[in-house]
């Protein structure tokens, strides 16, 4: 169970760890995001129906670092979209537990998408159910998944929320 | 309009297979590698139909035969598959 000791310690390099992936996915620093992961790695987005209901498919699912930079190189080279930005954001990290050296947290977000003509839609919130490894000083994601509120996507998510 | 996707696996689906199932759901949805552009197309041809809403628009594609083509903008697929449900089905 949680320790107030660590918890008090990991808590600002969990936020750090959250403002530097909102950033990087914010600025379109895309080929950053898979760096915030550790190896294996699971990236699921899902809504909190599906996760509830304990359905295991997600809207995006990456089982390991390979599949993160295929989703990269298909959002630069591949996929035909509409031009657009997010701005996240994200909560304070909740520890919600600690064991063999991993953490889990969570956190809550919010996510406005920019469309290429200035247009603001409130895109997604949700929370992300993490499980965070520290790996010789640096924070790792060993799991994301980021559990949208609603129940219905827009057509376009292509930026990883 | 809403899609609702659902996925299906087998009881008897071993781990290996549950996996690549799980994967294959990449391909689909509002993030899907196939279907992320046909979204796209799909928003400019609803926000270009929104300023002519009493005009009518056919893209026929080479009418209504189901011949191979040079290329792969091409509908013979499509249109055989319905050719032969049809014939199937006694319509």
């Amino acid at each position: 169970m949680v320790t107030a000791a660590p918890a008090s310690l990991l808590q600002p390099r969990l936020a750090q760890l959250n403002a530097d992936y909102a950033r990087a996915l914010d600025d379109d620093r895309l080929e950053d995001w898979p760096g915030f992961f550790g190896d294996p790695c699971l990236y699921v987005i899902t809504t909190a129906d599906n996760h509830r209901q304990g359905h295991a498919a997600g809207v995006i699912y990456a089982d390991s670092p390979g599949m993160l930079h295929d989703r990269v190189a298909a959002l630069r080279e591949a996929n035909v979209y509409e031009r657009h930005t997010y701005r996240h954001l994200v909560g304070l990290p909740a520890i919600v537990g600690e064991s063999d050296g991993l953490v889990r947290a969570e956190t809550p977000f919010l996510v406005v998408r920019i469309m290429r003509d200035g247009r603001m839609d409130l895109f997604a919130t949700g929370r992300y159910l993490d499980v965070v490894v520290d790996a010789h000083g640096v924070l790792l994601l060993r799991e994301r998944r980021v559990v949208c509120d609603g129940n219905r996507f827009d057509t376009l998510l292509a930026i990883p929320l | 309009m809403e899609l609702h996707w659902t996925y299906f696996g087998f009881e008897d689906d071993d781990p290996a297979m549950e996996r690549r199932r799980l994967k294959q759901a990449n391909l689909v949805g509002p993030a899907g590698y196939v279907s992320m552009e046909d979204g796209c197309v799909g928003g400019f041809v609803q926000r270009g139909a929104a300023a002519a809403g009493d005009h009518v628009s056919v893209v026929n594609m080479g009418g209504d035969g189901a011949e191979s083509q040079e290329t792969r903008a091409t509908e013979a697929s499509v249109r055989g598959f319905w050719k032969a449900y049809r014939r199937y089905m006694g319509y």
